[in-house]
């Protein structure tokens, strides 16, 4: 499974490429317009992620070059949720799906399991799994209650990502310990070990100047975050059916 | 019908005490996030157990064990629920008079069989 994704912002194409790996999901990027010609020529694939902007800020005969190239290749955009001129332009293209920018990985995969035969494999299904078995002995053996537990695990991931940004920010150790804490406890209810590289990271951060610190690591805190997310999600929707 | 008092800020872990005791109809669960919150109650509401965890905004866990020792001059069962790594604290909690400390996560089945173990005491 392989997929092209058109972004100039060469932070995003990194955290972009490296969530898509843990999934098993190829993908290549191109930097302009005449790179993803370059690229179409010369793969197939299942599914195109393009910044709107470059699609549509180009001459008319290369867009139209890219149109002929896109085939009937499903195409997301992304882009801008105020930038309403870009997204009445969108309309004239087939374009199959729209994503605001920034979006989360939990949209992104949400696009890619619509449009591509994509769906979750063999492994993850297994790590689903995991989750599930976990997620029943904490609420009890009961499905009942562990569809209704989800929501708050998934509630609090999501705030443990607002937590420790908003404890680097404030220089506030305490604050971050806590956060910290709170991450490894409900990392441990799941046997979670994948976060605990970027747990030690920030740790480390919270005595550099703010100008000093590595937004990356940050950033990769939220991806395994949203990560964690995504399978509790899909054990929510794997309860509820 | 005894009365339960939950502190602490996590909600599926709220949820699940909540659960588990009323399953197995220990009582009511009445449930607070913070330490001012915890406090307010217990000045109001007469309660048969507190469970509390450590680290919780405006008042500690370990200063609500010592607002109802001391200040309530109340015995009520306390249970300090507490994370990895801080034996200190939870050595701490016990001296100020908490009655048992579980480490999270827990499962369902520690907090029922802690809960039933103090409540008959």
């Amino acid at each position: 499974m392989k997929i092209l994704i058109a972004d100039s912002n060469t932070v995003n194409q990194k955290i972009t490429q490296h969530i898509l790996s843990q999934r098993e999901i190829q993908s290549d990027f191109g930097n302009d317009a005449t790179e993803l010609i370059n690229l179409l020529n010369e793969n197939n694939y299942l599914l195109i992620l393009i910044d709107l902007n470059m699609l549509l800020n180009n001459e008319e005969s290369i867009q139209q070059n890219l149109m002929t190239k896109l085939n009937q290749t499903p195409l997301i955009a992304f882009t801008e949720p105020s930038d309403f001129k870009a997204y009445n332009l969108s309309s004239s293209l087939r374009i199959d799906g729209i994503l605001n920018k920034p979006y989360e990985m939990r949209e992104l995969f949400e696009m890619i399991e619509k449009h591509t035969p994509y769906n979750s494999n063999v492994r993850e299904k297994e790590s689903q799994e995991e989750f599930k078995k976990s997620l029943f002995k904490y609420a009890d053996n009961s499905a009942e209650f562990a569809f209704e537990l989800v929501d708050c695990f998934i509630e609090n991931y999501e705030g443990y990502k607002e937590q420790v940004a908003l404890a680097l920010t404030k220089k506030d150790p305490k604050s971050l310990k806590e956060a910290i804490h709170k991450i490894e406890t409900s990392n441990r209810i799941f046997s979670i070990n994948s976060l605990e590289e970027v747990t030690e990271k920030i740790k480390c951060l919270i005595h550099k100047p703010t100008s000093e610190i590595d937004r990356n690591i940050i950033n990769q805190l939220e991806l395994k975050c949203d990560s964690i997310i995504i399978k509790l999600d899909s054990v929510k929707q794997n309860i509820k059916s | 019908m005894k009365k339960i008092l939950v502190c602490d800020d996590d909600e599926a872990l709220i949820s699940m005490i909540r659960f588990k005791l009323s399953k197995e109809n220990y009582g009511e669960v009445v449930k607070v996030a913070d330490g001012r919150e915890a406090m307010h109650e217990l000045i109001y509401h007469d309660f048969d157990m507190i469970i509390t965890d450590i680290h919780m905004p405006y008042f500690s866990g370990l200063e609500l064990v010592t607002f109802v020792r001391e200040k309530l001059g109340d015995k009520t069962p306390i249970i300090v629920l507490s994370v990895e790594g801080i034996e200190n604290t939870v050595t701490e909690a016990f001296q100020l008079g908490a009655d048992d400390f579980i480490s999270k996560p827990f499962s369902p089945n520690e907090l029922s069989m802690r809960v039933k173990r103090l409540l008959s005491a």
